[in-house]
């Protein structure tokens, strides 16, 4: 498959993924105007977009990352001290490294 | 922020901008010291239940590299970037190597001791995988790099997208496609 089409594919998979049945169907009729060989690899991407797959659990069964982490090494100054990291988060809230 | 990190800022940086010398550099030093961590006492932090948690992993090693200095967020996403594919690598260096275990080859000590193999990480699977992604890397690089961040480097929608500079709702479709092209290639209801 060319990546055009691919693309094209995944496009299209994006915009009726939000809708069901018969109504999806005339989406991707529509938007695929005639191209059978983009009109399948449509319909592969929306048939393999149901059930489980070994994607749904990180390597390792590990959880997604839930960390602050984009935007704790800004520098917050609260007072005299300046916030420099967190250091973990729990039920009461989070610990920064000051 | 410690010497090694200020390096290693320096070669994310240039390896961002092209420079491919600069780039393999950056991945080796990741790789090594994702590799250190894993296989030392201290990987007994990333790992729960005998399992390695790449997320903490990786963030483990962002903090140790970069001791809490203020990054340009560009380095911190190049980091991230770089961070995934070197956990993609230890996964493979993993799965060959428990494949290996289990045909009762010579038996070797590998240097990916500490990364234990949890749910997600049967080594069929993983070895596939690194197949179908290079395949769809051929089709769509951002949502194979958009696999390498979440899948081997544990990252959320919102870091992911953070890292690739797109939106959460970016990610979310790309994501999805993906993961139902990845389903297809390697075999309906297997995968």
């Amino acid at each position: 498959m060319s990546r055009r089409r691919y693309e094209r594919a995944a496009e299209i998979f994006a915009d009726v993924i939000g809708v069901e049945g018969a109504e999806r169907a005339a989406a991707v009729e529509r938007a695929c105007a005639g191209d059978d060989a983009l009109r399948r690899a449509v319909d592969r991407l929306l048939d393999s977009d149901s059930g489980d797959s070994f994607l749904d659990v990180p390597y390792g069964g590990a959880e997604w990352s839930d960390t602050p982490e984009m935007d704790y090494e800004h520098v917050v100054r609260i007072g005299e001290y300046a916030i420099r990291r967190l250091i973990d988060r729990g039920g009461m809230g989070a610990v920064y490294l000051a | 922020m410690p010497p090694e990190g200020h390096d290693l800022t320096q070669l994310l940086n240039l390896g961002a901008e092209g420079d491919s010398a600069a780039a393999d550099e950056a991945f080796e030093r990741v790789y090594e010291r994702l590799k250190l961590i894993a296989a030392g006492p201290q990987g007994a932090a990333s790992r729960r239940d005998g399992t390695l948690h790449p997320t903490a992993l990786v963030h483990e090693a962002y903090t140790r590299l970069f001791r809490g200095a203020s990054m340009r967020w560009a380095s911190r996403a190049h980091f991230f970037g770089v961070a995934a594919k070197a956990m993609r690598r230890i996964a493979i260096d993993h799965a060959r190597a428990s494949l290996a275990k289990k045909r009762g080859g010579d038996w070797k000590r590998v240097a990916t001791d500490g990364v234990a193999a949890g749910a997600g990480s049967d080594p069929i699977d993983i070895l596939a995988l690194d197949d179908a992604l290079s395949a769809l890397a051929e089709l769509s690089p951002r949502q194979a790099t958009i696999v390498e961040l979440r899948f081997f480097a544990g990252l959320s929608v919102h870091e992911t997208a953070g890292v690739i500079g797109r939106s959460d709702r970016t990610v979310e479709l790309e994501w999805r496609a993906a993961r139902a092209w990845l389903k297809d290639y390697l075999g309906d209801g297997e995968a």
